[in-house]
């Protein structure tokens, strides 16, 4: 791990601070995405329910609100922390090389011209790729969550196509 | 040999090289030399492509791209090697990149300049820093090495063995281009002064000529720049009868 970092973040930088600072947001947004979806979803299927004495019994009259619904904008989050991710940590690495000198003349002058745009990008857009990925999983964690757990009689048909049609 | 054809620079409006032409043959030693200002450090920069600019610089009859650019080397006052890294590291990331690194003229250069090998650069003096900047440039195995302003902090026994170990280890093939204030000091190592003043070239003589005239250097670099001997007796005598 030590190794890949170094041979792909401008040589001698520290990215301590900058792993550390990710790390967190990551965890930061998961967790905000994940409780503000299963929270919302909770809610929504709790109002199926009506209770006599100590009984919870499903009103099949009510209709569960469409995934999309629910979802809303709780994903959105994960987007724009990629796109910080992305950006920040490229501005300050090619930074980096004006810091304590002027490394950006060696890189520039290197015959390799795709080296500094790769030491500089290449780490972000991993960043930012963890974002989008754990996005799209945590995208499919909440539908199946919403298909499997969400009482048939109350679930509206086409909840696939719907999610669709939001692109369309 | 480079090959500089009506090069100009401008910054916003202002002109820093005007239509500057000038050939830098292979194996020489040739002092850069102009006051603060002059576009020494332009010229420089402009050569490595680091600058646009208008008019044409080539290498050998081809322009300077990615396919040629390991034939210049660069080293400046300004310190272009990675502060945390070791001299271990840097030498691992100029063999990479410079296929004609040479790991036996660093390790030379190193043991001779007596430089620390283990530590980070940043915890190192401003002399060895420019020391290490200088070595880098030599080591990459460079056709052509440009430095500019290399010994800015550095001691004067400091330099002068620089200037003996540069000319013991240099192969024939070898150009430098140095960019200096430090005119009587190179006078004695460069094989060719280039005079420059506000952007345009006004001298360039081999230093050869100039001992067979029986002229030194520093002389002709004032004649050049019209400079005028009793400038400052002048000034001194002006401001004392104000005074009175």
């Amino acid at each position: 791990m030590k190794d890949f970092l170094e041979r792909n973040l401008p040589p001698g930088y520290v990215c301590k601070t900058e792993l550390l600072a990710v790390a967190l947001a990551f965890c930061w947004t998961v967790l905000s995405s994940l409780i503000g979806f299963l929270n919302g979803y909770l809610n929504e299927r709790q109002a199926l329910y009506f209770r006599t004495g100590t009984e919870l019994i499903l009103d099949e009259s009510r209709v569960m609100p469409d995934f999309v619904t629910i979802l809303g904008d709780k994903l959105q989050i994960m987007i724009i922390f990629a796109l910080l991710v992305l950006i920040l940590p490229t501005v300050i690495h090619y930074a980096y090389y004006y810091s304590g000198g002027k490394s950006i003349y060696l890189m520039r002058r290197l015959p390799n011209g795709w080296e500094l745009h790769r030491r500089s990008l290449f780490i972000p857009l991993l960043y930012a790729l963890l974002f989008v990925i754990t996005a799209v999983i945590l995208f499919l964690i909440f539908y199946t969550v919403y298909m499997n757990f969400t009482p048939e009689a109350c679930l509206m048909p086409g909840q696939w196509q719907k999610i669709w049609s939001v692109f369309q | 040999m480079i090959e500089i054809n009506g090069l100009k620079k401008q910054y916003g409006h202002t002109t820093a090289l005007k239509d500057v032409s000038l050939s830098l043959p292979q194996g020489e030693i040739v002092g850069l030399f102009g006051e603060n200002g002059a576009g020494k450090t332009t010229l420089i920069k402009c050569i490595l492509g680091l600058l646009r600019y208008k008019g044409d610089i080539a290498l050998d009859g081809e322009a300077i791209t990615r396919k040629n650019i390991s034939r210049l080397s660069f080293a400046t006052s300004e310190h272009s090697f990675f502060p945390n890294l070791t001299p271990a590291a840097h030498a691992q990331f100029y063999a990479e990149h410079f296929p004609r690194f040479s790991e036996r003229r660093f390790k030379g250069l190193m043991e001779f300049f007596e430089l620390p090998k283990g530590r980070s650069l940043y915890s190192w003096s401003a002399g060895q820093k420019n020391q290490f900047e200088v070595i880098l440039s030599l080591s990459q195995g460079a056709d052509y090495v440009l430095m500019d302003e290399p010994f800015a902090g550095n001691d004067v026994f400091n330099r002068e063995d620089f200037y003996k170990m540069l000319l013991g280890i240099l192969e024939p093939h070898e150009t430098v281009l140095l960019s200096t204030h430090l005119i009587e000091e190179v006078s004695g190592f460069i094989s060719r002064a280039v005079l420059l003043r506000k952007g345009e070239i006004i001298g360039d003589v081999q230093t050869i000529d100039l001992d067979e005239q029986g002229r030194d250097l520093m002389d002709f670099v004032k004649e050049m720049y019209r400079y005028r001997t009793d400038r400052v007796s002048r000034a001194i005598n002006d401001i004392a009868e104000e005074e009175e």
